[in-house]
């Protein structure tokens, strides 16, 4: 289970960080409570992470509020804004724990319209806002609208909103504070961390609880958690982006919301694709839904070949659109719950055999020159040469005739390297190609 | 293992009744027959509905489980069997799909994980009053008010049964005495507004399946409306929260 879920906080008082912030909102909550709210609405802003959402379902827990929520998953335009928020708003309550309370006894449902600046607004339906606008003047219920661009609510159509509610800003959230949070989770879950550890990650996530706790969770494989672990932190910043992309991604109803979110993360299909094709079985647990996921992929890769070989970079359209919506509507399933997503495996073996492959190549360069081949050609003749090289007085004449350094050598002969390298110096002094050439 | 073949009616009927609230719902199957109980997203409605095993043509459930349906992929597969038409159910778990068959068609539908969809309990009202009304006359009313306004108060006394819709400039009222309905049970006059989009949608299911529709009405409290059909084999109860009139 994702711990970002199963820590989130209980009550208000739970929620770390952010004092004023709580207290303004409790402030607001209690006004709702006597019945007479000074504004009906509040909007909660700020940087993502910081515990906006956490406030609002703590302060609707503290106050025995029922919860409507509108998620940003939903298509949430004007029709779904009024069908859901506004006919919320002005009715009772039905709670699902079996209780009806009316508003005259202090019963309330909170409203959360989580990422409120984040609506969805296909051309010509621009009335996400005015939906939102027109329920806050209606409602009869308190209404939470958390956004992370408290400006992009704001503007055009949502001018409106600033007036009718209350916003309430939250700031980030001091690293010591959350490395206190991080110890605690760490006690609960049994785990015996490195404090230095927990303190860098409090420290790295600048203010970010949510990514603090999911860096906790992805390195708290076993039961410890030690120094070495945070090199694996290492691609966090970039990592974090393409991870909850690429959950959207393959989580993704439909497939345009798929495509759009490929957009959104800005990486390119080439990459993409290996990041896809490493996590595709981990959240595809259906077999059927992985061939034909892998089916959309395979055909992904076709495009991106054709791109390489003719140079000619309008087919990434193909290739990113099938490997997103593709892989999206390939799933007849639904799935849920929390994914640990990895790094993909081929670029991080692409990284560690850099130089192994830097001197290969540039041995087979050398190779090439005096045979007259290609380097990847002689690169198939490499291992033939190997044997040759057993050798070592042979291995010290090819060695001067293809003007090997120390290093290269090493990668072909491995420990006689030295001997041979002093040898074949030797014979590239007497500068004699007779001697050269004489082969035995 | 689960097993039944029903009236493609029955089935179409309870899937339609839960369809006007949520898109997925959790039914469970058990020796007696399917249940399903929901709120819609806005906490505003509520079904409790019960398909009696008796209205099956055939029933096996060996165990009981819970399924998640998508009730608009099960609304398509279902569209193309005629009322008459027998449809036959299965599940079981390690399949983890719903097979339905009709004639000779088999659609293997799959299901949604149960595990995150909330257990939906049924508040217990204390309604005082009881009128059993004809749906024909509900329906009219509903008709006639949806022309004008948005939401209807239900009025009883002991004396009858009231609707009354308002509009900007009209009024659309409906009022059956003591004689005109089945039945009458109200010591104190009680009454309640409601959203009448809901409420035509849960008075149309009952349309042309049942005669009559029981209100159990309080004032300024949820509405109940309970309806059988098929012999009394399948039984749909609605929930629905009344409107807030005042602070």
């Amino acid at each position: 289970m994702n711990w970002t879920e199963k820590y989130r906080p209980k009550s208000l008082k739970d929620v770390i960080g952010n004092r004023a912030a709580k207290e303004e909102l409790l402030k607001w909550a209690r006004e709702w409570q006597q019945g007479k709210p000074s504004k009906k609405a509040a909007i909660l802003y700020g940087k993502p992470g910081v515990g906006k959402t956490s406030s609002a379902y703590a302060l609707a827990n503290d106050f025995k509020w029922e919860v409507i929520e509108l998620n940003a998953s939903d298509e949430r335009n004007r029709e779904i804004i009024r069908k859901i928020a506004l006919t919320g708003a002005i009715h009772e309550v039905l709670s699902i724990d079996g209780k009806f309370i009316s508003s005259k006894e202090g019963a309330r449902k909170l409203i959360i319209l989580d990422e409120a600046d984040n609506l969805y607004e296909k051309a010509g339906d621009f009335g996400g806002k005015r939906a939102i606008i027109e329920t806050i003047k209606a409602t009869k219920q308190p209404i939470i609208l958390i956004a992370n661009d408290y400006y992009e609510l704001i503007k055009g159509s949502g001018a409106g909103l600033r007036g009718l509610c209350k916003s309430i800003e939250f700031k980030k959230v001091s690293s010591r504070e959350i490395a206190a949070l991080l110890k605690k989770i760490c006690q609960m879950e049994g785990i015996v961390a490195d404090p230095e550890v927990i303190n860098e990650i409090a420290r790295r996530c600048d203010g970010d609880v949510r990514s603090a706790i999911n860096d906790l969770q992805s390195i708290a494989y076993g039961k410890r958690i030690t120094r070495d672990m945070l090199s694996h932190l290492g691609y966090r910043d970039r990592e974090r982006e393409i991870f909850t992309g690429l959950r959207n991604i393959l989580r993704a109803k439909e497939m345009r919301a798929a495509i759009r979110e490929a957009w959104r993360i800005d990486e390119s299909p080439d990459n993409l694709i290996l990041w896809i094709d490493e996590n595709l079985p981990m959240e595809y647990k259906y077999p059927d839904d992985l061939a034909r996921a892998y089916e959309f992929l395979s055909r992904a890769d076709v495009f991106l070949g054709r791109v390489w070989r003719r140079q000619y970079y309008g087919l990434w359209g193909y290739a990113s659109e099938l490997m997103t919506g593709g892989i999206a509507v390939a799933k007849k399933h639904e799935y849920r719950g929390f994914t640990a997503y990895h790094f993909p495996k081929w670029l991080r073996s692409m990284a560690a055999s850099k130089q192994y492959r830097q001197i290969r190549l540039s041995i087979a360069k050398k190779i090439g020159k005096v045979m007259h081949c290609s380097s990847r050609k002689a690169l198939e003749m490499l291992p033939m040469f190997k044997k040759l090289f057993a050798d070592a007085d042979t291995a010290a004449r090819l060695a001067a005739r293809f003007d090997l350094t120390e290093e290269e050598l090493f990668f072909i002969v491995g420990d006689k390297a030295k001997e041979i390298y002093a040898e074949a110096e030797k014979l590239k002094k007497m500068e004699k190609q007779a001697v050269l050439f004489n082969f035995k | 293992m689960f097993q039944g073949k029903i009236k493609a009616d029955f089935i179409k009927t309870i899937i339609d009744a839960t369809a006007i609230l949520v898109d997925e719902a959790k039914f469970r199957l058990t020796g007696d027959g399917i249940y399903g109980r929901t709120v819609d997203p806005a906490h505003v409605g509520m079904i409790d509905f019960k398909l009696n095993k008796e209205a099956f043509d055939e029933y096996n459930c060996q165990e009981e489980t819970e399924i998640g349906v998508d009730l608009d992929k099960l609304k398509s597969t279902l569209k193309i069997a005629a009322t008459e038409d027998l449809v036959n159910l299965e599940y079981n778990k390690d399949e983890g799909r719903l097979i339905v068959t009709i004639g000779n068609l088999k659609r293997k539908l799959a299901l949604l994980d149960t595990s995150e969809m909330a257990d939906t309990k049924i508040p217990s009202l204390d309604l005082p009053a009881e009128i059993v009304v004809p749906t024909v006359e509900l329906w009219q009313a509903i008709r006639a008010a949806e022309a004008i306004s948005d939401h209807i108060t239900l009025i009883a006394d002991k004396d009858g049964f009231q609707m009354i819709a308002e509009g900007d400039t009209d009024v659309v009222e409906l009022k059956l005495s003591k004689e005109q309905l089945y039945s009458l049970k109200c010591e104190e006059r009680v009454r309640s507004m409601f959203p009448l989009d809901y409420l035509s949608d849960m008075i149309k299911v009952a349309r042309g399946k049942s005669d009559e529709i029981a209100i159990n009405l309080g004032n300024d409290y949820p509405v109940r409306l309970s309806f059988e059909m098929a012999g009394g084999y399948i039984k749909i109860v609605y929930l629905l929260a009344p409107r807030i009139e005042s602070e």
